[in-house]
């Protein structure tokens, strides 16, 4: 490994680089935990299995619960990436198999570049762009003849809801997830692609073969991506309806963890628990996520060397 | 010779024709993005003409658009801020991960930041929040800065890390072979290789960093009766105006 | 109907300006085993994939002069049509790895839909299998996957895929390349086992196994074929110094 002494030198001086920010890292993880450490003292586990949101200038009058919020969360980057996912896969065919060099270059472009565009833009447009399109073209009408179904059986108000939010940022995160699976696309060995049209696969049935060999892959960037989700914040704040019930049905307002932080931290500076109320549901955040993306990561990795033997 | 069955003709058609379709649908909400970003903030600027980027927003009293001025400048500087310190330092740990891979120190390295990528942004905002921003005594541009490094490290690190990955081995062995050590091939070799990475590297980082709102949110502070003052100040930043606001406005709806 | 089985004509072939073949001709007869030799990047495994039209995926292709195959220019026709009766080995063995054994072999039946019950396809499976001698190593293990296997049996199930597919023409690229001498010796007995089955075009760079297989020999230098005939004339009685220096392993 050190072919040297100044690779030795090298290697050493550049370690506390690599610590520095590893340990910033753990600090930040720590600190999650220390500062939601008052939260747990005081509700103990109720903590994550109720919901509500009561600040109190007495102490012993605030009670805090998150697990609506935790479930939301769940649900709303879990239906997110339900509807991402097939899409960023057309996407992936279209861009590199389907259209022309000519045609699928731009359209990667575009692409990337929406990758790139600041959120607050997606929230806005969702809240002041599809939130009132959805309620009054799909919301409505769903609650109307199809009410009985549990999934659209709260009336629409606002517009604001569970729906609005996972759309938004399903739009949000295709941009990432399809790098992600265009990336993976060129790792598969050509000779796959060769052997498929070799016994005469039709284009659709050769894309059949080559998404099945992704297909891990795919799943790994489904957590990744599910974990980008996970962690948004301003789209969720401006769409999601902020209300701390609990619900399944797609046009209730809800609270995600993100949304209640952006909402409630500033005041909760003037409460005793608050504070550390949101902490535990930070961590709780970065815990799921934490785990998400490791899964995401070991899969792909785990692919990369399955696939070239 | 063959003739390949109708059936099988027909579902090769009608797929392509899907998965086409689905492409055209996620193509639909970007142009109404474009659209409605161009079409509301468009009239906005075209109205208040270029003062809308040099003035201060308006106070309660006065009439017009104002400006966003300060927004502006703290979004411009903090996310230049940031990209200057966490790219630097991705740059640094990729090509160590890549040049010592067998040591364990870069495969927990390697783990720890990849998975940190999907680190809720709004967790790393209360984080500095509570060091930084407690310490100091008030928010400041330093803070979102500090905030917006560490969301953007882990993109540049795998950005970088696959840069590195990607010089040739012969290239490698070409120059210790010239006799330089791992740090001389770094410096004369190895960035001149990856310019155009290095570029893409910051341009991509920064563009991340002015978008992402999260980071700012508890660190940036609110000024609005100022441009600028000073790094250690409280600063504004684009997002942060429009969702203040947009909070505002919502809070008026009954 | 035509003796031949696929036909060429003064076939010319550029890829990006770069001109490949050179005015290739050449006729293959039915049911028999046709080895096209040649030292590396004489354009030989161009030369298959222009057979079955895989060409057509490349940027910057021209092609002049005709390739019929069973009688019908092959670019007259849809190319998917040509493609499930001019099947291609690859050099690399690539079983699907996300498909069991089984599925791979099973594979080209499954599109085509031409059996009709599980137990046509387990017959039309076995049968392959047994064709490329396999059948006896994994009958135990059909719902493993291709990674289990070695490199050998993994070429091995390769063309046992291939042939599940039933086509007129075989075409093989370099298939022992990659494979240990033991697999070798067993995919060359498999080929002589073929011929009534189908036709083979085999591309090799080694003249010993040209030697061992094949009943046609052509040789195929710098884009043109230098010389062709039955193997044993070409092999006994080289017109040409190239082909000499060719089977004495001089190229």
């Amino acid at each position: 490994m050190f072919f040297s002494k100044s690779d030795k030198l090298l290697f050493y001086s550049t370690l506390p680089l690599i610590g520095g920010v590893l340990g910033i890292l753990l600090i930040l993880s720590l600190m999650v935990l220390t500062q939601s450490w008052p939260s747990f003292q005081r509700f103990g586990l109720t903590l994550f299995t109720t919901s509500a949101w009561s600040p109190s200038d007495d102490p012993q009058k605030e009670f805090y619960g998150l697990s609506a919020p935790i479930i939301s969360s769940l649900y709303v980057s879990a239906l997110s990436v339900l509807m991402s996912v097939p899409v960023s896969i057309c996407l992936t065919l279209t861009m590199i198999e389907i259209l022309p060099k000519h045609l699928g270059a731009p359209l990667r472009y575009v692409t990337e570049v929406m990758g790139g565009l600041p959120t607050v833009i997606y929230g806005l447009w969702g809240s002041t762009t599809l939130a009132p399109f959805l309620r009054d073209q799909v919301m409505e009408p769903l609650h109307t003849y199809l009410g009985f179904i549990p999934l659209f059986s709260c009336r629409p108000f606002t517009g604001h809801s569970i729906l609005v939010a996972s759309m938004t940022l399903a739009v949000a995160t295709i941009p990432y997830v399809t790098a992600l699976l265009i990336e993976g696309y060129y790792l598969i060995p050509s000779k796959y692609r060769e052997g498929a049209y070799s016994l005469g696969a039709t284009d659709y049935e050769a894309y059949k073969i080559m998404i099945g060999i992704l297909k891990p892959y795919i799943v790994a960037a489904s957590l990744l991506g599910f974990s980008r989700a996970l962690g948004e914040t301003t789209i969720v704040a401006l769409t999601v309806g902020n209300s701390m019930r609990f619900s399944i049905c797609f046009f209730d307002p809800v609270h995600t963890i993100p949304s209640l932080i952006a909402n409630q931290f500033e005041s909760a500076r003037l409460y005793e628990y608050a504070l550390p109320a949101l902490f535990a549901g930070a961590l709780a955040l970065l815990l799921i996520s934490l785990v998400a993306s490791y899964a995401g990561i070991r899969l792909m990795y785990g692919w990369r060397e399955r696939i070239h033997v | 010779m063959y003739r390949l069955p109708d059936s099988r003709r027909f579902k090769n058609r009608v797929m392509l024709l899907i998965i086409i379709a689905v492409s055209i649908l996620y193509v639909t909400p970007l142009i109404s993005i474009i659209y409605t970003a161009v079409e509301k903030g468009g009239t906005t600027l075209v109205e208040a003409g270029l003062s809308f980027l040099t003035d201060l927003p308006p106070t309660p009293l006065s009439s017009g658009a104002g400006g966003i001025a300060p927004a502006l400048v703290g979004s411009l500087l903090a996310s230049i801020l940031a990209i200057l310190i966490s790219t630097p330092v991705a740059f640094l740990m990729a090509f160590y991960v890549t040049e010592f891979p067998r040591h364990s120190l870069s495969r927990v390295c390697e783990v720890v930041v990849r998975s940190f990528s999907g680190v809720p942004s709004i967790v790393v905002s209360m984080f500095v929040y509570s060091t930084v921003v407690i310490s100091m005594g008030r928010q400041s541009l330093l803070a979102g800065s500090l905030s917006l490094s560490i969301v953007t490290l882990p993109y540049a690190y795998v950005y970088f890390t696959s840069a590195f990955r990607s010089i040739p081995e012969s290239l490698r062995e070409a120059a210790m072979s010239l006799g330089m050590n791992r740090a001389g091939a770094l410096i004369h070799v190895y960035v001149g290789v990856l310019r155009g990475s290095i570029v893409t590297g910051l341009l991509m980082s920064y563009v991340r960093a002015f978008g992402d709102t999260a980071p700012l949110l508890f660190t940036m502070g609110f000024l609005m009766n100022a441009v600028f003052a000073g790094v250690l100040q409280q600063s504004n930043a684009i997002p942060l105006n429009d969702i203040r606001i947009r909070a505002i406005t919502l809070r008026e709806l009954p | 109907m035509s003796a031949y089985i696929v036909e060429v004509e003064d076939l010319h072939l550029r890829i990006r300006g770069a001109e490949i073949l050179r005015g290739v001709t050449l006729r293959v007869r039915r049911n028999t085993i046709f080895v096209l030799m040649g030292p590396s990047g004489s354009g030989k495994s161009t030369f298959l994939r222009t057979l079955n039209r895989l060409i057509d995926f490349m940027d910057g292709v021209e092609v002049r002069g005709s390739v019929k195959v069973l009688g019908q220019d092959i670019y007259s026709v849809n190319p998917y049509d040509l493609r499930r009766k001019v099947v291609l080995v690859s050099q690399e063995p690539n079983p699907f790895p996300h498909m069991t054994i089984y599925d791979n072999v099973a594979l080209p039946a499954r599109l085509n839909k031409v059996v009709k019950s599980k137990q046509e396809l387990d017959d039309l499976v076995r049968w392959a299998l047994e064709k490329v001698m396999l059948w006896d190593e994994v009958k135990n293990r059909l719902r493993n996957y291709p990674h289990t296997l070695s490199g050998g049996q993994r070429q091995r199930l390769c063309l046992a895929r291939a042939l599940a597919a039933k086509p007129e023409v075989l075409l093989l690229d370099e298939p022992t390349a990659n494979i240990d001498p033991v697999n070798t010796i067993k995919i060359e007995e498999s080929l002589k086992s073929l011929r009534d089955e189908v036709t083979v075009i085999m591309v090799t760079h080694m003249p010993h196994q040209a030697v061992r297989v094949a009943d046609h020999v052509a040789l195929l230098h710098s884009g043109v074929i230098v010389e062709e005939g039955p193997a044993v004339e070409v092999f006994m009685n080289p017109k040409k110094e190239v082909t000499n220096e060719f089977l004495r392993g001089a190229l």
